[in-house]
């Protein structure tokens, strides 16, 4: 039998070093992670399994990329961002909110290794230097 | 839900053109049990692999998303019973809320039932099961 999917990641965009990091943790896990552009993919992904979080690596390709889309179509949809370069502000921050997103900068590191050990219960993740490190588990 | 052994048996296709959904599909049916399953990302591939797998080792169940880049799901349903010639072969069709306008068009075409997205594991079993009563 096959294991139930826990839910997807969609990297949208360019990479960055963070989300470079990110997206090599999440594959080595063995999960499903997906390098696309595609809204509606995101959008099927997104419904069908109701637990997908999208990355982005740039602030304004993501708010750019979710207005151009009309995303997100449900009410919330986990969008994290991993902007290293600081392309946000407070600014780009309300919008985010304003669009009913969760969303994490690296400076909110510590909400990001939450959720993402909610979203795969056996990541073991810590924040060192303002920077997120992602562990394998020793027993795996 | 438990699927007759005769059905998890058979040699699947799923074809969507978007990689996740292709991942998604293909996750159920193993969930099914459910473990012989031949990938096409458009209806032209998979056209051409049931074509060139049918002497050694015959696709008998497609699943198709319906609207694909590369023609829709109707488009590969009438190429499977007129093409092909394959008027038994079960087309289960994958198809989101906004396509229901669509279905009737498919139903013409020739398949055998269809699926709403999101589907639910019931649903899905249910009419894989009935598809291949057809």
């Amino acid at each position: 039998m096959g294991k139930p999917i826990e839910g997807l990641f969609y990297f949208v965009g360019g990479f960055n070093a963070e989300s470079t990091k990110l997206y090599e943790f999440v594959k080595s896990q063995k999960k499903h992670v997906y390098k696309t552009d595609n809204a509606d993919e995101i959008d099927q992904g997104f419904k069908q399994l109701g637990k997908a979080i999208v990355v982005f690596s740039d602030a304004k390709f993501a708010l750019s990329f979710l207005a151009e889309n009309n995303l997100p179509s449900e009410s919330v949809m986990p969008c994290l961002l991993i902007d290293k370069e600081g392309s946000y502000n407070d600014d780009v921050m309300k919008r985010f909110q304003k669009l009913n997103l969760r969303f994490y900068t690296p400076k909110l590191s510590a909400q990001l290794v939450k959720d993402i050990k909610d979203f795969y219960k056996q990541v073991k993740a810590t924040v060192k230097e303002d920077e997120v490190e992602f562990i394998v588990p020793k027993d795996e | 839900m438990s699927i007759p052994a005769s059905l998890v048996a058979k040699h699947f296709m799923v074809v969507d053109d978007y990689e996740s959904m292709r991942v998604m599909v293909s996750e159920q049916l193993k969930a099914f049990g459910i473990n012989k399953i031949t990938f096409a990302s458009s209806g032209n591939e998979a056209l051409k692999k049931i074509s060139d797998l049918d002497s050694s080792d015959p696709i008998q169940y497609v699943l198709t998303d319906m609207m694909m880049k590369d023609g829709s799901g109707i488009d590969l349903v009438t190429g499977i019973r007129q093409q092909l010639g394959k008027k038994n072969l079960p087309v289960l069709m994958i198809t989101s809320k906004s396509e229901i306008n669509l279905l009737l068009d498919a139903i013409k075409a020739g398949i055998s039932n269809y699926l709403t997205k999101p589907w639910e594991e019931e649903e899905f079993a249910k009419k894989l099961m009935e598809c291949d009563k057809n």
